[in-house]
């Protein structure tokens, strides 16, 4: 039996982590209005989030690696693209925009993918390749309420509130059944005119300049898929000024992050099981800095390429597959000089066995080890997971499964190894103290996940999850608030060999009709410190209990009615002892969007009203208070089908 | 205060859910998602405040309203603007104008009746010209605004209509700025070109 390309291209590309992965597709997508892909992410049942910004989500999955963690890793079109920098994802840099999205799976869980990074679970991406010319672009707006208006003249001291956009991504290309060709350019623009960024900001920011956190982005694809062989390329480069708060030094930093990209990734049939393929990826980032009161970080220079070779055997009820490959790793600082070179070599397998008709049994292994001590196994990182899964009928499945983790910090996107590498961060974080490095991290997750069928259209599902984490290294830090809101000064001094347990439990129900879909769920997330101070003052930060619910209907085919609501019970940040700011209140909120289609499906206009409550929301002891925003969303499409998927 | 959320709550209540299927003139009930986009009304007329809270340094004077509306799946659709000039009433704050552009949605009674009642929401920004800078040397100020409406329309010959509506409209603003105001006219009522028929299905 051969399997087609697509299919090959996605199994290849899949993480060989273990876990219950969840699916949406483009039409439950579109209806939520959203008009940035970072936003899109967010609006996912198991995805929990904050921000001090309104701009910049930090997406830490389940929250199952507490609130600092860099988030889940994506995977688009099977190509790992994740821009990173300072522990942090930037998914609001991806040139994805939601209306690119036919497919999106998240699956929690540690693995590594072919880039030779651990994630800790992956978002995988499928976009939309029309066949024949396309034009298609999407504009969006999202503007806060809450201007003074008219009291400007009466109140001098009145400022506007936080605008975000215009954000747009236009998208031009041509496809056939083998080839697809796309250029990209994607825009995006955050305005800081909330009291509290600006408070903040300004005592950074110089130049008279507005502070304006702003993004572009062009890129090039190309596609070819046959029976034989499936190839993926992507090329581009961003520009993005200005960065938003960061925990290292409590401020924001006025900094241009420059980057070049490379991905690749080719797949051939060797026979009718075998398959062979090769992927890369080049990155570069590049900061400079600009106009500012204080002393900050040197530019930074970070290059990074990887390599894989991988081979794949798969039958209808056995697949397994091996890779090998490596990495190169670059960090340089101005006035500093050379910082740090790794080579890292990694395998990586997976097995996938049927049991029997219903059963199976996954077992995957990845080890990663720097070049030069290959020998050692004490320098060596590696995951490996094993799951059970029993799928009884349609909606109806139990799985169970167990991830060990050990690893070694060897990553140049993480300010750790930044911190360790030795770069200086000038008066922006002048009271950074270098740990010492000989400390392993390892963790072990186990998960168990039923769900039972409730009529033809609804399920009820549970998933429980425990994770337990030894040999952190973490900041023993304290944010002290030095007479107003919007004054931090922080000591980041890394403490290693933190130990600690995340318990969570979530239940939730769907339901899925022709016309309509809902979902309601409920996580308890409970950190367990055993005494650890650093530990529980890092690993808390998001709501214990947490509901979120959905329901999304189509009156017409032209006509789609989204709404949801999101329940968070108070949460504590003790890293901000002062006693307004380690307590936030806990939140309700609900989102409403109406989207109607014009001229065929050329055009599609959204409106959503976010926080439709207008009550005070907020997400982390230096974010924003949020009020009610309305977003504008207007796509239009000029394609000759909307996608080459059947 | 007036709470436009509960005003439009107790307008919808005055209308009959089933006037939305009633009966036409031949007594063929139409299948809503072939009427809906078929024919456009044009309404155009004066306006003018009633009441406005945290404005109480300006006054305002005569205004106009034009809006375009058509039939929906449900209910009907619009698109319209309304201008009204405000006077201040201290000399060292300057004039300004205003335009509110909105889109909206609403129900009528019947379409038979020669008097017919409309209760609808209307969502849209409020856009501010000042006559003088402010400190940053920005003259203009804009706000999303909502509202909720009351109208009657009766026709007087062929698709030809007169009417008269009364408007409950927050500028979400801070401080919000809660308005009340009225509008009459004239309307006219044709059928959609199918050019643009066709874009709006």
């Amino acid at each position: 039996m051969r399997l087609s390309p697509i299919l090959l291209l996605m199994m290849l590309a899949a993480p060989p982590s273990v876990g219950q992965t969840t699916n949406w597709d483009a039409h439950t997508l579109s209806d939520r209005g959203t008009v940035r892909f970072s936003e899109l992410l967010q609006t996912l049942e198991p995805m929990r989030y904050w921000s001090t910004d309104r701009y910049t989500a930090r997406m830490v999955g389940t929250g199952m690696g507490g609130p600092h963690t860099m988030g889940p890793s994506v995977l688009l079109d099977g190509l790992p693209f994740t821009p990173r920098f300072m522990d942090r994802n930037e998914y609001e840099i991806i040139p994805v925009s939601p209306a690119d999205v036919e497919n999106v799976e998240f699956r929690p869980g540690f693995t590594m993918l072919s880039d030779g990074r651990f994630a800790d679970g992956v978002f995988n991406i499928r976009t939309k390749k029309p066949t024949g010319w396309s034009v298609r672009g999407l504009v969006g707006l999202v503007n806060e309420t809450g201007d003074p208006g008219p009291v400007k003249y009466t109140n001098p001291l009145a400022k506007n509130i936080d605008r975000s956009g215009p954000t747009s991504a236009i998208r031009a290309s041509w496809g056939n059944r083998s080839w697809y060709l796309q250029a990209g350019l994607d825009t995006d623009a955050f305005h800081m005119t909330d009291q509290r960024i600006e408070g903040r900001v300004w005592r950074i920011f110089a130049g008279g300049v507005k502070p304006v956190v702003s993004h572009v982005s062009q890129t090039v694809r190309i596609s070819h898929s046959s029976p034989q062989n499936s190839l993926e390329l992507g090329g581009g480069q961003s520009s993005k000024n200005n960065f938003l708060f960061d925990e290292l030094a409590g401020l924001e930093w006025p900094v241009t992050e420059d980057r070049k990209w490379f991905k690749g990734r080719f797949v051939h049939a060797l026979g009718s099981n075998w398959e062979a393929g090769i992927s890369g990826g080049y990155d570069d980032l590049k900061s400079s800095n600009l106009s500012a009161q204080i002393e900050l970080p040197s530019a930074l220079a970070i290059q990074d390429a990887n390599a894989e070779l991988r081979l794949a055997y798969a039958t209808p009820s056995f697949s397994a597959n091996w890779a090998v490959g490596g990495r190169h790793s670059r960090l340089e600082q101005a006035n500093t000089g050379w910082l740090r070179s790794q080579d890292i070599v990694h395998v990586r397998s997976g097995l996938d066995w049927g049991l029997a008709t219903k059963a199976r049994i996954k077992v995957n292994g990845s080890l990663s080890v720097p070049r030069l001590d290959v020998s050692q196994p004490a320098a060596m990182s590696y995951v490996v997971g094993g799951e059970f899964d029993y799928e009884k009928r349609r909606m109806e499945a139990l799985k169970m499964g167990l991830t060990l983790r050990s690893d070694r910090v060897e990553d140049v996107w993480t300010t750790l190894d930044l911190v360790e590498s030795g770069v200086r961060f000038g008066a922006w974080a002048p009271n950074v103290i270098s740990p010492i490095f000989d400390s392993r991290t390892e963790s072990v997750e186990a998960f168990l996940f039923s769900s039972s069928s409730l009529g033809r259209h609804s399920m009820f599902w549970m998933d429980l999850r425990a994770r337990r984490l030894w040999g952190l290294i973490l900041p023993e830090r304290t944010f002290h608030q030095v007479g107003s809101d919007v004054t931090f000064t922080s000591d980041s001094n890394f403490r290693s060999g933190r130990a600690g347990t995340v318990i969570s439990p979530r239940i939730g129900l769907t339901f899925r009709s022709e016309a309509s879909r809902a979902e309601l769920s409920y996580q308890f997330i409970r950190t367990v410190a055993d005494g650890d101070v650093v530990f529980w003052k890092h690993f808390s930060g998001l709501s214990p209990h947490h509901i979120k619910g959905s329901f999304a209907t189509d009156p017409n085919p032209r006509l789609h009615l989204f709404a949801s609501v999101s329940i968070n019970n108070q949460m504590n940040w003790p890293e901000y002892p002062s006693l307004d700011r380690s307590w936030l209140p806990g939140f309700v909120q609900m989102d409403a969007s109406i989207s109607k289609d014009f001229w065929g499906d050329r055009l599609h206009l959204n409106i959503s009203a976010i926080n439709l409550l207008n009550r005070e929301i907020v997400r982390h002891p230096a974010a924003v208070d949020e009020q009610m925003a309305i977003r504008v969303g207007v796509l239009v499409n000029f394609s000759h089908q909307t996608s080459n998927y059947p | 205060m007036i709470r436009p959320a509960a005003t439009l709550f107790c307008l919808l209540l005055c209308f009959n859910p089933l006037d939305l299927f009633a009966q036409t003139n031949d007594g063929a009930i139409p299948p809503i998602e072939k009427r809906a986009f078929e024919t456009i009304r044009i309404a155009v007329g004066p306006a003018a405040s009633l009441h406005a809270v945290h404005l109480d340094s300006w006054t305002a004077d005569y205004g106009g309203a034009v809006k375009a509306s058509t039939p929906f799946y449900f209910g009907e659709i619009e698109l319209g603007m309304s201008i009204l000039p405000w006077k201040s009433n201290d000399p060292v704050l300057p004039d300004f104008m205003s335009a509110l552009i909105f889109g909206g949605w609403f129900v009528s009674t019947a379409p038979e009746k020669v008097l017919k009642a409309s209760a609808g929401v209307r969502m849209g920004n409020y856009f501010m010209a000042f006559d003088s800078p402010q400190v940053s040397g920005e003259r203009n100020e804009s706000e999303f605004a909502i509202s909720s409406f009351l109208g009657i329309r009766s026709t007087f010959w062929r698709g030809l209509e007169g009417f008269a509506e009364i408007n409950a409209v927050r500028v979400l603003t801070t401080p919000r700025l809660d308005m009340v105001s009225v509008s009459t006219g004239v309307s006219i009522t044709f059928d959609t070109p199918d050019w643009l028929e066709g874009i709006l299905k």
